[in-house]
């Protein structure tokens, strides 16, 4: 493996560029190859190398699709990854992106934490030794004691959230559990799965800024309480956010977003499809999934059977697709968490 | 922390809607003050260039044209958080021709300062 990763960015926009680059530098020993003209570059194709390109689907005279099927026809660069950036990408387009060989699309605006992972996804799946940790993981830059000091916080920050919460105590790391395997079987690098797990635990840390008597009332909500029940969301980022650490900027997402809905029809902000960050669409599921197989006040456990099938038939609706396909994918895996970490037994629990 | 307007003269901005304010708060804490501070500018300093294709191509009727420039201020205004810009854009985009202002992303542009005034930022 070069001791460098370079990555070609096309786009006729220098603001996606700029900010593009920016994000890649991040990542060590990553150079960046930047180019606004398509057909200046298909003219240079013979001395053109890169290991990842990241092409913009809108552009001026080709488009992204077309531009990548005509890299893929030099044969130096058939196997070289492509990530397209695209304005609402829908299934018609992926479809045509997975048939000119591009290997992941992406949302605009693109979200920089999803976009440095699929990049290192990417990387990954480019090395040979794909399975062990990668020199393109954004390193952890802090030390191993600092490391564990901010874990010490995440489990205290943990525990004070489920203080308040009625959810069973291991709810949030089963969760936090399921995130990490989905993650994986997106192709996710590891050092991304981890932060995860760490962050999806404090998902509903906004909780504990709502009044007792919303937590613990029995019943139905009325349209007013339920808005306020769902401002833990907004409440929760903006306990977590702005941190330097990228675990806790990670959770101070999931905060926001992980009641958004596919379709849009989510809380607080109703983003869209690809708008929905990553980590929000993955704790989406993990979170429905465990209270789905959890017993609740209001009722008993489902079946793992019946849960899987509630996530696949609100795929595309309420749930990413991909990130459903990815969970259910990890059937096995997820049982044996259930098993490994297993509510009190009331007796309540679904048979099927 | 500060304000700082991009511009020296100027006051900030205080209208909120100018900026999403989770998309700043997200970009100042991946590539931090200085780098937004530099995609801003290159922004800031393509906007004439916009400005002027677009109040050309409305002069002359050009939609496709139209639609174009308004599609890369778009993106622009969309991946630096730039909300009422984005907003502005989007609305023109449904009939730039006839309903199209010239003048509107050097008006926009005139809202933006950077001001980094999110205790985040500190």
């Amino acid at each position: 493996m070069s001791a460098k990763l370079s990555v070609l960015i096309v786009d006729d926009n220098r603001t996606n560029l700029a900010l593009m680059d920016m994000l890649l530098r991040k990542l060590p020993g990553c150079v960046t190859q930047l180019q606004t003209d398509a057909h200046a570059l298909l003219a240079g194709i013979d001395r053109l190398d890169y290991d990842i390109a990241v092409l913009a689907c809108r552009l001026p005279q080709i488009d992204g699709i077309t531009l990548a099927s005509r890299l893929r026809d030099e044969p130096r660069l058939r196997h070289k990854p492509i990530l397209l950036t695209a304005d609402e990408p829908n299934q018609g387009m992926r479809g045509s992106a997975a048939d000119a060989g591009i290997a992941e699309v992406l949302g605009k605006p693109i979200n920089p934490v999803e976009f440095r992972a699929r990049i290192q996804g990417l990387a990954h799946q480019r090395s040979p030794q794909a399975d062990s940790a990668s020199p393109w993981d954004e390193p952890a830059g802090a030390p191993p004691e600092v490391t564990a000091r901010e874990e010490e916080y995440l489990n205290a920050l943990v525990r004070v959230a489920g203080y308040r919460e009625q959810e069973s105590p291991l709810h949030s790391q089963r969760m936090a559990r399921y995130c990490a395997i989905l993650a994986h079987n997106l192709g996710l690098p590891e050092e991304f799965c981890r932060d995860l797990r760490h962050a999806a635990p404090l998902h509903d840390i906004g909780k504990a800024g709502l009044p007792d008597a919303l937590l613990r009332k029995s019943g139905f909500l009325s349209p007013e309480e339920r808005r306020e029940m769902e401002e833990h969301t907004r409440i929760g980022h903006g306990m977590l956010q702005g941190a330097r650490s990228r675990v806790f900027r990670m959770a101070a997402e999931i905060a926001l977003t992980h009641h958004e809905r596919w379709d849009g029809s989510g809380y607080p902000q109703r983003l869209k499809g690809e708008k929905i960050p990553l980590t929000g669409r993955i704790a989406a599921v993990a979170d429905v999934f465990d209270a789905l197989t959890s017993i609740k006040s209001y009722k008993t456990s489902w079946s793992i059977a019946n849960a899987f099938t509630y996530l696949h038939d609100n795929a595309g609706e309420q749930f990413d697709p991909a990130c459903v396909a990815a969970f259910e994918s990890a059937r096995e895996e997820i049982a044996e968490v259930m098993r490994a970490m297993p509510d009190p037994d009331d007796g309540t629990a679904d048979a099927a | 922390m500060t304000a700082a307007a991009l511009t020296d003269a100027d006051p900030p901005s205080a209208r909120p809607d100018v900026w999403d304010e989770q998309r700043l708060a997200s970009l100042l804490a991946d590539v931090g003050e200085a780098g937004l501070r530099d995609i801003l500018r290159l922004f800031m300093a393509d906007v004439p260039f916009l400005q002027s294709r677009l109040a050309a191509a409305i002069a002359t009727g050009n939609e496709h044209e139209a639609r174009s420039v308004l599609g890369l201020a778009l993106d622009s205004a969309e991946a630096l958080g730039l909300a009422a810009l984005a907003a502005a854009v989007r609305t023109l985009r449904n009939d730039p021709l006839a309903t199209g202002n010239p003048d509107i992303l050097a008006q926009e542009a005139a809202r933006i300062r950077f001001v980094p005034s999110l205790k985040h930022a500190s």
